[in-house]
């Protein structure tokens, strides 16, 4: 069933409602968060239709979300959110995508940009030396067998254990890097054999490392308490769990696909939403196996900051100072949290498939220093362009389970986007736009072009208009380093 | 009889394939994933026997024995850096598919694919009476 903008039902400037009666099968409404042009781009593509499929999932909690950066994905939409209830809801591993925990972090310098223009060169020949990328390209670091299962375990505190980093690092990593319930015993033996060596690598497609500096501050008592200032110098991480994660999801899709409908009578509109019951063994088995790849990405993120870290050093002779952690989110995951539905704390699961955690002041989860303010959001822009920090908000909390947008969010498909600009080209703009590049090819280059991704300034300034999330600071790349 | 070609997707890469019957359709889905994954490797001259690999199937709905295929050719792929090619299908004993494919090593991929998805899975038959499906790769 194609929708049209008009069977959408407007509830402010920014956000728009399906009715829960529009289809007969979906259980809760849906509801985007776009403007009215960014919408009539949205309902172009499968996005929506998607989006009341997800709505119509054993278990769902009050409302199915759509962010402004929303595309059409495969079973959910990229930039989906979807709450169901916990332990008897479903738990759906396409509701978190392949990229388990693909996530982003910031790093902060003490540096103004002034003071190390001249450096950004070598410190971005540096990292693209330090951080393997690329595609199937490997890391310094290959893991045991016992070690591999430490990892998954543990995620970032293994490799803080082991020397990649303080423990400080944890507390500003989203559940502390270490998802709790992992359990290695429910990641198959490829997995593990395809995660091996891949530890402190970006890999290719959307996945970078990006020097930034701090082009403006919107909020100046949060931007304090999150320890930014204008003209900063920052680095951003974005990569996720790698070959583990995709094979996690993979082993997982394949056994429920068998059993979904057969021993639990659940039927879906698109296999790649398949889904069994939290509190099933398949299920049960599905999380831990996915806490597994979440951690995973997490030492994985921590790795990769210890070899920014090793190339500042280097760089820098040593004067650079620290680069400290401003926060690490997951974009793609599953969480049991408390929320409150229709006036009741209630445990739910809740699914963010390109989207991402944005807890409110007061949240327990948070430090103390967050907890006063709320949790700091990155949403990188593509490549070339700005980038943001929010913070969450308590309306987050009551409306979007504490989730926001991810990113700017694709437009323009791959083949569409190197029919329309050349590597080179591009290279050769960033340059002349005072950004160093260094990337594994030209074709990949062409690919993440800004040309086909949404405007992030926009995206922003809707999830900022909702109140969903405040702006605090806009970053612009000085360097890129990509697979 | 076996053909494959790339259509548009806005973040990932959808894959057409048409053949004149199922082993075929398989064979057809294997030259566009390994098409996307290293142009041309299953091409050169190289010798094709770096690495033999034996793939199970169990017989069950056939849109779902094509994914679980392409998905362990995949994990193949990633394990041991190589590209499979010439797939063998030996025996239909027990209901399962044996399959035995040849691999050669490559010194790196050209597309990183994450997996192959179910989604919009089906196979048909299309006008010309041959088997028809779309298969979406996360990439």
């Amino acid at each position: 069933m194609k929708l049209s903008k008009k069977e959408l039902k407007k509830i402010s400037d920014v956000s728009w409602e399906i009715p829960k009666g529009f289809s007969e099968f979906m259980k809760v409404p849906a509801r985007i968060y776009a403007t009215s042009d960014a919408l009539e781009d949205i309902l172009k593509d499968q996005s929506l239709e998607q989006l009341m499929n997800v709505a119509a999932l054993p278990g769902i909690e009050k409302v199915a979300l759509a962010m402004p950066d929303v595309h059409e994905g495969y079973g959910f939409p990229i930039g989906g959110v979807a709450a169901t209830s916990y332990p008897d809801g479903v738990i759906s591993p396409g509701g978190i995508g392949f990229d388990i925990n693909c996530g982003i972090r910031l790093l902060k310098s003490s540096k103004h940009i002034d003071k190390i223009k001249d450096y950004i060169e070598n410190l971005t020949q540096e990292i693209y030396r330090q951080v393997p990328s690329g595609v199937g390209r490997g890391g310094a670091l290959r893991l045991k067998t016992k070690e591999m299962d430490h990892v998954l375990e543990q995620g970032a505190s293994w490799m803080v254990k082991h020397g990649y980093g303080q423990p400080e690092d944890l507390d500003d990593i989203e559940s502390k890097g270490q998802l709790l319930g992992a359990n290695p015993r429910c990641v198959s033996l490829h997995a593990k054999q395809r995660g091996q060596d891949q530890l402190g690598t970006i890999g290719a497609g959307n996945h970078f490392v990006e020097i930034d500096s701090v082009d403006q501050i919107y909020n100046e008592e949060v931007a304090r308490v999150f320890g930014l200032f204008s003209g900063q110098l920052v680095f951003l991480i974005h990569t996720g769990s790698r070959g583990l994660g995709h094979q996690v999801c993979t082993d997982y899709l394949r056994e429920m696909v068998r059993v979904m409908k057969p021993r639990y009578g659940i039927d879906v509109p698109d296999r790649q939403l398949v889904c069994v019951p939290f509190s099933s063994q398949e299920g049960k088995n599905y999380f831990s196996a996915m806490a597994c790849a979440a951690n995973f990405a997490w030492a994985n993120r921590q790795m990769i900051t210890w070899e920014v870290r090793e190339a500042w050093q280097t760089v820098l002779k040593g004067n650079g100072g620290d680069l400290a952690i401003l926060y690490d989110v997951a974009h793609n995951i599953a969480k049991v949290e408390e929320h409150e539905i229709e006036g009741q704390k209630k445990k739910v699961i809740v699914h963010r498939k390109g989207a991402t955690r944005a807890f409110g002041p007061g949240h327990p989860e948070l430090k103390e220093t967050f907890r006063k303010v709320g949790q700091p959001i990155i949403i990188p822009g593509s490549m070339g362009t700005a980038s943001y920090v929010l913070v969450g908000t308590t309306q987050a909390m009551e409306e979007t389970f504490g989730s926001c947008c991810h990113g700017a969010g694709r437009r323009m498909s791959r083949r569409q986007a190197k029919r329309e600009v050349t590597g080179s080209k591009l290279y050769d703009e960033l340059r002349k736009k005072g950004i160093s590049v260094q990337a594994g090819s030209m074709r990949g280059l062409a690919e993440e072009a800004p040309l086909a991704y949404k405007d992030v300034d926009q995206v922003v300034r809707v999830v900022h208009q909702a109140g969903i999330a405040k702006k605090v600071a806009r970053l612009v790349p000085v360097g890129v380093i990509k697979g | 009889m076996r053909k494959y070609q790339f259509l548009p997707h806005m973040a990932d890469v959808k894959l057409k394939v048409t053949a004149s019957d199922f082993l075929e359709l398989l064979r057809g889905a294997l030259e566009g994933m390994n098409a996307l994954i290293k142009k041309d490797a299953c091409k050169t001259n190289e010798s094709p026997r770096e690495v033999i690999k034996k793939i199970n199937l169990p017989a069950q709905e056939k849109s779902l024995m094509l994914i679980d295929f392409l998905n362990e050719v995949l994990t193949l792929s990633q394990i041991h850096h190589a590209i499979f090619c010439r797939p063998q299908f030996k025996t239909l004993k027990n209901r399962t598919l044996t399959i035995q494919i040849w691999g050669k090593k490559v010194s790196g991929f050209d597309e990183d694919i994450k997996a192959v998805t179910y989604h919009d899975l089906n196979i048909i038959k299309n006008k010309q009476g041959l088997l028809e499906t779309l298969v979406v790769f996360d990439i």
